[in-house]
């Protein structure tokens, strides 16, 4: 397969941030095009990215009735998922691409996004343009906050008190614990191919439904777990504090 | 003519594994050959491989009843089987039970039993031919015998003695450790346990039956005839608990229920709960990340199929300590109708998205099959029954675990999923399953 990489017809990416250098590397040297459009998690991701990848292999004349079909398809299941879901207040704790990916998941299955924190956050890609993904979320008109490297466990647990979001959507590895010793249910996002898709968002709301219905879970564990910071920093009014000054 | 796959109990008679249960009792079968070994092999060996004990499996003394007995009666060869044992069997009590020629023919059972009960022999006898039902039947007609033609009041009530009546032994392949972990949280509120089946039961147990203060059946149904029989014959009150307590929150409710029934102190009840919660939960929040971040996926769903004992403990446990989804739940002890509300009842608002989780009362593999055939499961579920399930659970890729009879895929001694320490360990034996599973 690898032997052949240079003869396909266009490249797609499942993360942003790490395959980009292929793909660019492909499109410079043999002339393969990228898809540049997020990857398709969710249904407008998904539109998009099929979309685009008609358009550089020469299939738009197919793309559209594939794209209704599928809408049409989702449809019920999309909307009970909805009614369940809606206005549960999620905080996001990924990498910038999958972390805005996930932010139009979870808005089109009608939940809040109450925040998002990235260990990174990058300007500009291999390819010389801004991330799709942030390109897009500055056009959007939504207002959320927004941190970067903030996911030490001490922050991140200040954070969640703060917002006290319904539920903590994680790819961040070793955080779903701390969230859930914390009282709030958590779910980890560790395949990169969850909510890919029409099928995908469908299996994804169903967990996030699995999840939010389980809260006594975590509920019953924070009332016996102690975490592992003083009260001072639990019950200290700047989560960033150390970011300025340290402590005497 | 209805069919039942996949045995999951056995018949009336098979409460012989009950008489087994009390230590230096003897059942004396007055059935055709035969009966005794397959009900044995059902029941105890291929269930957790729980062996023939002191006096099971092949050492049962059977009348052997066959065709002479059929067209002559049986209460000659009844009578030689029952005297020959008298004076084999090491034992201090035992029970003759019938299958269903004697009972069928008309045999008098009671009359030959009679004759050497007027003798002083500690022998009693009761009716469990196979037509009757099932093993759990079985079970109920093996205590109500007990109570009427055994036990007797003997001196004053002592104080703090509780009773325990529970779960089916041998058939409930936990049965002993069960009763062990009832015995410890009975005794952690300072209340003294008696167990009569069991390691620490038998002819002691038995003489205290009637000196005890409270009887405490932990079962949603099965026992209720013989608490009543108990409360007409010795005036002992009865407290009806019908979950088996597996977890924290079934555990913590159960003590509080036995407390208040007792009269022991809250402050006591709620001290040793808090206790008992804690430590509960530093082994669940200490393995709580590879409860929520295994790559693999953990599953959040679960069917469970057994009887209405493990499966509404099992159901409320996981949905309610463990924030599962009971996805659909199959009760194979054939309930009787009058019983099934209150045991349906016992799922309603376990889970935050599903009101009422559905619950099909059946001990035909073949429902079983057909209907889970008919789920979509979003993700791999937990498949909690008996071994026939471990099949049937490769077709939609479940996590099968084996607690339902015939459990013939464990070896069973004293595990138990009761009480605090018995939530760690049904969930150490889920998870591990996921885990050998991707290995």
């Amino acid at each position: 397969m690898i032997a052949r990489i240079s003869e396909a017809g266009a490249t797609v990416s499942i993360c942003q941030t790490l395959g980009s250098y292929l793909a660019q590397g492909l499109e410079e040297q043999y002339g393969v095009p990228q898809v540049r459009s997020v990857p398709p998690h969710g249904i407008a991701a998904a539109d998009t990215w099929l979309r685009e990848l008609a358009r550089v292999t020469g299939r738009e004349d197919q793309v559209e009735a594939l794209i209704r079909d599928e809408h049409e398809r989702i449809a019920p299941a999309l909307e009970s998922l909805r009614a369940r879901l809606r206005g549960k207040r999620a905080y996001v704790g990924m990498g910038p691409g999958f972390a805005l990916s996930f932010v139009n998941v979870l808005q089109e299955l009608g939940l809040e996004i109450a925040g998002v924190t990235s260990w990174h956050l990058d300007q500009r890609h291999d390819h010389g343009q801004c991330p799709p993904a942030l390109a897009d979320l500055a056009e959007c008109n939504q207002d959320f906050p927004y941190s970067v490297n903030d996911q030490q466990s001490y922050e991140l647990l200040r954070v969640l008190r703060d917002i006290a979001p319904d539920i903590y959507i994680t790819r961040h590895g070793g955080t779903a614990a701390w969230a859930a010793k914390s009282g709030i249910p958590s779910v980890m996002v560790a395949d990169e191919y969850t909510a890919f898709a029409y099928s995908g968002i469908l299996s994804f709301g169903t967990r996030l439904v699995d999840a939010l219905s389980s809260r006594r879970f975590a509920a019953r564990l924070a009332q016996y777990w102690k975490l592992p910071y003083t009260g001072w920093w639990l019950e200290e009014k700047n989560a960033y504090q150390f970011l300025t000054k340290e402590s005497g | 003519m209805t069919t039942v796959e996949q045995a999951r109990h056995v018949c009336s008679l098979g409460a012989l594994q009950s008489v087994l249960a009390m230590p230096r009792s003897v059942p004396i079968l007055h059935a055709g050959p035969g009966c005794g070994q397959k009900l044995w092999g059902a029941v105890a060996e291929a269930n957790g491989y729980q062996g023939a004990g002191y006096a099971g499996g092949s050492a049962v003394p059977c009348s052997n009843f066959t065709e002479r007995e059929v067209i002559f009666g049986g209460e000659d060869r009844l009578r030689e089987e029952i005297g020959n044992a008298l004076k084999l069997m090491d034992a201090d009590l035992f029970a003759v039970l019938t299958g269903c020629t004697p009972d069928i023919v008309g045999d008098d059972v009671r009359r030959v039993v009679q004759e050497f009960q007027k003798r002083g022999a500690p022998i009693f006898w009761a009716e469990t031919g196979g037509f009757h039902g099932s093993n759990y039947d079985g079970h109920e007609r093996v205590l109500l015998a007990l109570i009427e033609q055994q036990l007797a009041k003997g001196g004053d009530i002592e104080p703090g003695l509780v009773n325990i009546w529970s779960i089916v032994p041998y058939q409930d392949t936990f049965w002993e450790g069960d009763i062990e972990a009832l015995s410890t949280l009975i005794a952690s509120l300072g209340l003294r346990p008696n167990t009569i089946f069991g390691y620490h039961g038998g002819p002691n147990a038995l003489a205290r039956v009637a000196r005890a203060e409270l009887n405490l059946l932990v079962s949603p149904w099965l026992g209720l005839r013989a608490m009543k029989a108990l409360e007409s014959r010795f005036g002992t009150p009865f407290l009806h608990y019908p979950v088996l307590p597996i977890g924290p929150a079934e555990t913590s409710r159960f003590l509080r229920q036995l407390g208040e029934a007792t009269g022991v102190d809250s402050k006591k009840v709620e001290e040793m709960i808090d206790e008992q919660e804690r430590r509960y939960f530093h082994f669940v929040g200490r393995s709580a990340d590879i409860l929520l971040e295994v790559r693999m996926g953990i599953p959040a769903r679960f069917v469970t199929i057994a009887d209405s004992f493990y499966a509404p403990a099992i159901a409320r446990f996981l949905a309610i300590d463990f924030g599962l989804r009971p996805e659909q739940t199959f009760i194979i002890d054939r309930t009787p109708p009058e019983y099934q509300d209150a045991v349906r009842s016992l799922f309603a608002g376990i889970h935050d998205d599903l009101a009422e989780p559905p619950v099909i009362f059946t001990n035909d593999g073949g429902v079983i099959r057909e209907t889970l055939r008919n789920v979509t499961f979003p993700s791999r579920p937990f498949v909690i029954g008996s071994n026939w399930d471990r099949v049937l659970a490769k077709e939609f890729q479940g996590y099968p675990l084996s607690v339902s009879l015939p459990c013939s895929d464990r070896l069973v001694m004293s595990r138990s999923y009761v009480g605090y320490e018995g939530g760690l360990r049904l969930a150490e034996d889920l998870y591990s399953v996921v885990f050998s599973y991707h290995q």
